[in-house]
């Protein structure tokens, strides 16, 4: 056996493509397996190498090294080239000197798909999580959080923008229920220069009204019985950055001259103590009350409703935002992807125009429920209309007469208080408006407020 | 008819900056929101309109080198680079601290192929408000007046000078 047939019984047992190159890098030798991975040429004989291999165009420097013998070998690893079937194949390049004057360079082929692939996906996953964890840190992607191009998504991004851009401005957002009033209150603190500084965001509404107080202010230690120890308030934490007091209508009203003292002059009290902490932050409220109502009624003070509406944001409802609320949909679905290991492409037809004509009272929050619904049930690419259920509307049920009485009955006056509170809601506490909802005089829908002792929370 | 000249460029930057996403709408006029990781590197051809200068035409035809992207400036592929006539550094506007992690990236790929031209990046404009613009772009300027190269405020997704990029180095690559 001479050594140039050993060698090429070697080369053959490697499983690799292999060409060899002359002096001119032009192919003078090569397998039958590179010509299978590069079926477009019937052969290769004196082809250049850059013609075939475009991946060594540049590297007129490294042959030259490989061909002198300076360099002995050179790998380039994982070169993406698409198979005939438009499969995406990964192979090794690896160039060696043969010291063969007629061939001096030997360029070996490896298919790495296999391995590639699986670095490929470990790699995506850390890098999504990564990417995700970034983008979630900074303002820019603040920015894009709100999802949409409809007019009244740019009128809302405009407005934060803007507003984000006066420091200390207080800002009152209002908004029917899940409309994203924390997203947009989050949004204008990351778009501030004091991005850094604590946003602390606390619901007015999920405390007793006697504890409210002492979470605002703090306390010093022993300032009441159970006061074991010094607690800064929430006025206290914010201290260079944002407070978001959500449902800022519950706020009762004792405790709402103390908030305005605190916007006038930066400082208040901690409970039991006798010196004053001054602390700088912005104010931004938010509520999906109609504040003007509660001034009339008394429930809010003028001076603090005129403190805190400096600027006021309105985030629209969803059902006015058009094909936004497509894009809004599809992003849910991307998330849900992620987190039930899913592959849900998009909504078919039919439930887009599903999801297009509902109401939605519960606004994104209610939309971000139905689809998550539908993708923990859904086993086919899409979405379809029969994945999204959605509750019948309370008038459709009315109308054609076919609500149907739980087994076990109900209670008829907490169904109608029901009614009267989404009605409110629905309206922003407009009581005209609610009234006409529910297809009744303004004075019979007063009549049933005052029934049921809800006139005051109007 | 000017000659095609052969040119070997490299798409260099931290992973997910928009690299492919860049040369998908400069050699595809395509985009799609999906995130995929580059491993490893993978080359596509694109013939250049021909370009002019001290009234010779010159055409190029880019061999663009889509090389995975490099993390917090950690190098893993300097191989890659050999043998290129230019580069495109990409950095993610969303992610400002991309800017000083490709600094070590410009430098030794800068040395490693005698000073070949390069431009700067900064891409994803589609996703920063106009009002923050004005001070990424004046980052982004002080960052290529340090390398003395151009830089442009691309997206891939909007093709929003994408094709500008590709030509200001080709121009830069004829000075």
């Amino acid at each position: 056996m001479t050594e140039s047939s050993l060698s090429t019984i070697i080369l053959e047992s490697l499983q690799a493509g292999w060409i060899f190159l002359d002096q001119d890098l032009r192919i003078v030798q090569f397998n039958s397996l590179f010509q299978t991975w590069h079926p477009h040429y019937q052969t290769f004989d004196k082809l250049s190498v850059t013609e075939v291999l475009p991946e060594t165009v540049g590297l007129d420097l490294l042959f030259k090294e490989l061909i002198s013998g300076k360099q002995t070998a050179f790998t380039l690893s994982h070169i993406e080239k698409e198979s005939l079937k438009k499969e995406t194949g990964y192979f090794n390049l690896i160039f060696l000197s043969t010291k063969i004057p007629e061939k001096p360079i030997l360029i070996l082929l490896f298919n790495d798909t296999d391995f590639a692939l699986i670095v490929q996906k470990v790699q995506q996953q850390s890098y999504e999580i990564k990417l995700m964890r970034s983008l979630l840190h900074t303002k820019t992607a603040m920015a894009s959080g709100l999802i949409g191009s409809s007019e009244p998504i740019n009128r809302l991004r405009n407005m934060i923008e803007k507003v984000a851009s006066v420091p200390y401005s207080t800002i009152l957002i209002q908004g029917e229920t899940g409309t994203g009033k924390s997203l947009v209150a989050y949004m204008i603190h990351h778009l501030t220069d004091k991005r850094d500084r604590p946003f602390i965001e606390f619901n007015c509404a999920a405390v007793p009204e006697t504890l409210l107080e002492s979470e605002l202010f703090g306390y010093e230690k022993g300032a009441f019985t159970h006061a074991a120890a010094l607690k800064k308030g929430l006025l206290e934490e914010a201290n260079g950055g944002t407070l978001f007091l959500d449902e800022i209508g519950d706020v009762p009203i004792n405790l709402q001259s103390k908030l305005l003292t605190v916007l006038e002059s930066r400082k208040f009290r901690r409970l039991g103590s006798t010196r004053e902490t001054t602390s700088k932050f912005r104010l931004i409220a938010a509520t999906n009350r109609n504040l003007k109502i509660m001034l009339e009624k008394n429930k809010f003070r003028e001076d603090l409703f005129y403190r805190i509406q400096v600027v006021t944001i309105n985030c629209p409802p969803l059902r006015d935002l058009g094909d936004d609320l497509i894009s809004i949909a599809q992003h849910f679905i991307q998330n849900y992807n992620r987190e039930f290991g899913k592959a849900v492409k998009n909504l078919t037809p039919e439930a887009r125009h599903k999801l297009k004509h509902y109401d939605w009272p519960g606004n994104v929050r209610e939309l971000r429920n139905v689809i998550e619904r539908a993708m923990i049930f859904s086993e086919g690419p899409n979405l379809g209309a029969e994945d999204i259920q959605l509750p019948q509307k309370p008038g459709q049920e009315i109308a054609n007469g076919d609500v149907s009485l739980p087994e076990k009955g109900l209670s008829f006056e907490e169904l109608e208080k029901g009614l009267l509170r989404q009605a409110l809601e629905r309206s922003s506490g407009n009581q005209s408006q609610a009234a006409r909802l529910l297809n009744m005089s303004r004075d019979t829908f007063r009549y049933r407020l005052e029934k049921y002792n809800m006139l005051e929370s109007s | 008819m000017a000659q095609i000249i052969n040119k070997k460029i490299c798409l260099l930057g931290e992973y997910g900056a928009g690299k492919t996403s860049m040369i998908r709408r400069f050699v595809f006029d395509l985009f799609s929101d999906d995130y995929i990781t580059t491993i490893g590197v993978k080359v596509t051809e694109k013939v250049l309109p021909p370009i002019e200068r001290e009234n010779k035409l010159q055409q190029f035809r880019f061999m663009i080198w889509d090389i995975a992207g490099s993390e917090e400036g950690k190098i893993k592929h300097e191989n890659y680079w050999m043998g290129a006539s230019g580069a495109l550094i990409v950095t993610d506007l969303c992610r400002p601290k991309t800017f000083s992690c490709t600094s070590s990236l410009i430098e030794k790929f800068l040395a490693l192929n005698n000073n070949p031209p390069i431009v700067i990046v900064g891409n994803k404009t589609d996703l920063i408000p106009l009002t923050e613009l004005n001070s990424l772009e004046t980052t982004l300027q002080e960052m290529a007046h340090t390398y003395r190269c151009p830089a442009l405020l691309t997206s891939a997704k909007t093709g929003q000078q994408v094709e500008e990029s590709f030509i200001r180095l080709a121009q830069c690559m004829m000075e």
